[in-house]
């Protein structure tokens, strides 16, 4: 197949012959332009007199493009069909056993995560569950779990289905984001909606619906589900002992505006929910009260578009108000925070091989905490700010090598502190499946706002990653390693249990994590069969929160393995899915021994199952069930304040909030009439 | 997904009789499509970018490489292609807005990308499908191969869940009458007739 080679504005023009030889005449005269295309290389473009294109010779070279190109893939994992070095499909958030349509259940089987699922966050490579920060489109999510207890696991907010998009590095990441020490998770909504359409879901927990309308140039997405979890813990057994049960009323609501030159997008979601437990103690023979109720509401403007001449814009800004009335015990919390995130992003594309981004963006928060104890009434306040800047550039020297170059200033304003943090990264293909790629950076974050709020002066916590990676792909067959070593400086600690008002904070800690993530999916030895393996080793110590020395925190176990299987059935039209995920013992202090974190649980084992299965194009029948063998997992131990009769401090061991979770569910999507599709 | 495109090739009708330079370079375009699409492809893309006015020459640009997008090629190609029709369909959308031939020709795009991987595309694509057809059908419910691609795509997804395809036979059974009635002036498309007749007789079967 030969290339095409024809004088512009005319049909005058040839195929090449296998060779390259190509031969035409025009009828053309004075100064023309020769335009050569081919399928996968870059246009050649050449003007001059007609008699100057007389035995021409041409060389074009390939273009560089997704399909073909080296991909900086170190720490970061995707999920949707944009990259082939995708990790997950943008449907594995809901089909994967054990996640039950939570997208941070399904990242959770990714290599670089240590699973604890008694809090349900996502902790990378060694980091706290907050050292991860949540970005949609662009623009901070302020609030991205609801505030739980008793080892209920927490869930992401968002419905995975509103985006089509999903980028969680573990590490190395863009110099555009900031304030996170250990991950970023890049939510993308999706673009404007295809169809007008209408959905219901009724599950064992709750129901919802939602609806998409189109007119014009604008679309309307709305969805509201009401769960409540009473019924459900009638007939399931619970380890917790319920007062009033889990409920949650959430809606959200997404308007998209096409103009002619880009997209704007409004997202807005609120959320309440609300529950009681009474709180079993090993001290407290009735054990004691623990309530939560939770609002949030969440609202982000966003607008992308290109603005000629090969540069783009992004620009956004998100609003968030969360409010949390804690009551344990006798006490009372009230928190409040407000937090703004305004941003702009230029890109500008000189050509294939490099491209600039350059932005600024202004971190707003105000956090209060107003407590009732038997002691009084407690008001504390903190408003962190942080200003940033950056630019970052990417360079393709060829399709085999590409680096990414990029450079960022924080201001925080409690501190006083201008933090500078370089980005870099490269890649190499080495053979045609194979290629590697190697990532260092600096990232800084401030303390949290429950922290802040008594010592307002800390400095900015610091975290160096270094990362090689290696990427194999073939028909189908992805097998990837990482090799990483990130040190901890500057942590913050303090000299009480929890943070308080007269406790001593210091920016003394510091810790080191490093180890070895491999993962390997295959979706075509097994015909119908998809499956994924992922292990993690993480070698970790630090320093920091109550901390009294150097330790493994009891969140950073160190083997994690993820097993997740998809098999397709296709008489039955279902998906039946198997997930199981190992992870070696905590570790826990036991008074009865000397030393801190000194003894260490048994491993945690979960065997999930589910089933979908297509009733018909429109409805959805969903199973599944976590610890179907219904394995005891214990995740620490509580001791006694005061020791027995025979010396000895007894324990209370912590478990799981119900030995296995049963989910069925019912999704039914109807298609809107009178589509009023503006492009196709 | 091979014999459609085969199909759909050898019934382009070349009833025209030419003359103007316009013409001869289309004719030669559709002539090669029986023989090399790619070849085929490159010939009317000349034609399209010296005729920026006309929807005719990037829409069987698009044509020809959604012909080459059902699996015959390598993965690496077939995107290529794909992206290549989905160029030329915009191309074409952009100077004939609400065209129900590049409707169609987006829905066919539509299912090389779900033929090319259902897992990832599956979902994404077949409510936009289904709603690019209704639409066509709206605005042409007498188009022939509007109605036959439509009812082709119900079809596929009706006999998938195990459905009755009885209605949707009906709707081959119009199509073939429709083709029948069908008359065309100058490039505009006139494809299908062999197609609909094909799947008429798996309704009969």
């Amino acid at each position: 197949m030969g290339a095409n080679v024809y004088v512009e504005g005319t049909y005058d023009g040839a195929t090449t012959a296998i060779d390259g030889a190509f031969n035409f005449t025009t009828g053309e005269s004075g100064t023309v332009t020769l335009i050569v295309s081919f399928v996968g290389y870059e246009d050649y473009i050449q003007t001059g007199a007609v008699s100057t294109f007389k035995d021409v010779e041409i060389r074009f070279r390939e273009s560089v493009n997704s399909l073909n190109s080296v991909i900086l893939t170190a720490g970061s994992l995707e999920a949707g069909d944009s990259s082939k070095a995708s990790t997950l499909k943008p449907l594995d958030i809901v089909t994967t056993a054990g996640a039950a349509g939570d997208l941070i259940g399904a990242l959770q089987t990714l290599p670089g995560t240590t699973a604890n699922p008694d809090d349900g966050r996502l902790f990378v490579r060694g980091g706290r569950g907050e050292e991860m920060q949540t970005f949609i489109d662009g623009n901070r999510v302020f609030s991205p779990f609801q505030p739980v207890t008793g080892n209920i696991p927490t869930r992401g907010r968002f419905s995975p289905f509103l985006f089509d998009g999903i980028t969680f590095s573990t590490g190395g990441y863009s110099a555009e984001y900031g304030d996170a020490l250990s991950s970023v998770l890049l939510l993308n909504t999706t673009d404007f909606p295809q169809e007008e359409k209408t959905e219901f879901q009724f599950m064992t927990v709750g129901a919802g619906a939602g609806r998409t309308e189109i007119w014009g140039d604008n679309s309307i997405s709305a969805n509201a589900t009401y769960v409540n979890l009473a019924p459900y813990n009638e007939i399931i057994p619970q380890n917790n002992q319920f007062e009033d049960p889990f409920q949650s009323l959430s809606g959200e609501l997404v308007y998209r505006h096409k103009t002619d030159d880009g997209i704007f997008k409004a997202y807005g979601a609120y959320s309440h929910s609300n529950f009681s437990i009474i709180q079993e103690d090993i001290n407290l023979s009735d054990g004691f009260f623990i309530g939560i109720q939770n609002d949030n509401y969440y609202s982000n403007l966003d607008y992308k578009g290109t603005l000629g001449n090969g540069w783009k814009i992004d620009t956004g800004i998100s609003l968030a108000h969360d409010r949390n009335e804690f009551t344990i015990a006798d006490t009372q919390i009230k928190a409040r925070e407000t937090g703004l995130h305004a941003k702009l992003k230029l890109r500008k594309r000189y050509n294939n091989y490099f491209k600039i981004n350059y932005g600024a963006e202004q971190f707003l928060v105000n956090y209060s905490e107003n407590a009732t104890t038997a002691s009084g009434i407690f008001d504390t306040e903190v408003q962190p700010t942080n200003s940033g800047l950056f630019t970052e550039a990417e360079l393709f020297l060829s399709k085999k090598v590409a680096f990414k170059a990029g450079l960022r200033g924080d201001y925080y304003g409690l501190s006083d502190q201008f933090k500078v943090s370089p980005r870099l990264s490269a890649a190499v293909t080495i053979s045609e499946h194979l290629q590697t790629s190697v990532a260092y950076g600096q990232f800084f974050q401030q303390g949290q706002n429950n922290i802040l709020q008594y010592s307002a002066q800390l400095a900015p916590q610091n975290a160096d990653h270094y990362i090689l990676n290696f990427l194999y792909r073939k028909n189908k067959r992805m097998l990837r390693a990482e090799a990483f070593y990130k040190s901890y400086d500057d942590l913050i600690t303090f000299n009480t249990q929890r943070p308080e008002f007269n406790s001593e904070f210091t920016n003394d800690g510091n810790g080191y994590a490093t180890g070895l993530d491999l993962f390997w999916r295959d979706e075509t030895s097994v015909k119908n069969l998809d499956y994924w393996v992922s292990y993690s080793f993480l070698d970790t110590q630090r320093l920091d929160g109550n901390f009294p020395e150097r330790a493994r925190p009891n969140f950073a176990a160190k083997h994690n393995l993820s097993v997740v299987t998809k098999y397709w059935i296709d008489d039955l039209r279902s998906q039946v899915g198997m997930t199981y995920n190992y992870t070696s013992g905590r570790s826990f202090t036991n008074p009865n021994q000397s030393g801190f974190l000194n003894d260490q649980t048994g491993s945690f084992q979960s065997l999930d199952f589910n089933w979908a299965y297509l009733i018909d194009q429109q409805k959805i029948l969903f199973f599944s069930v976590s610890n179907v063998l219904g394995r005891e997992n214990i995740f620490g131990y509580q001791y006694s304040n005061t020791a027995n009769a025979m010396g000895n401090f007894d324990r209370r061991a912590i478990t799981q909030a119900a030995d296995r979770f049963v989910f069925v569910g019912f999704f039914w999507t109807i298609g809107g009439n009178d589509n009023q599709l503006d492009n196709l | 997904m091979k014999t459609i495109a085969t199909l759909c090739i050898a019934f382009l009708s070349l009833t025209i009789t030419a003359q103007s330079s316009y013409e001869k370079a289309m004719l030669q375009g559709l002539e090669l499509m029986k023989t090399d699409l790619q070849a085929a492809s490159q010939q009317l893309e000349r034609v399209a970018t010296a005729e920026p006015e006309k929807w005719e020459p990037a829409y069987y640009v698009a044509l020809c490489n959604i012909h080459s997008s059902w699996g015959q090629f390598s993965k690496e190609k077939t995107q290529l292609y794909m992206k290549k029709a989905q160029d030329y369909i915009n191309d074409a959308a952009t100077i004939s807005p609400e065209n129900p031939e590049i409707m169609v020709l987006q829905g066919m795009l539509n299912t090389c990308w779900i033929n090319y991987d259902g897992q990832v595309y599956g979902m994404k694509l077949s409510g936009p499908t289904t709603a690019l057809y209704k639409k066509a059908l709206q605005i042409a419910p007498e188009n022939p191969r509007v109605v036959l691609s439509n009812a082709e795509w119900l079809m596929g997804s009706a006999k998938y869940f195990g459905k009755d395809i009885t209605p949707y036979c009906g709707e081959i059974d119009r199509a073939v009458t429709l083709f029948e009635k069908e008359k065309t002036t100058g490039f505009v498309p006139s494809w299908g007739k062999n197609r609909a007749l094909e799947v008429q007789e798996t309704c009969n079967q």
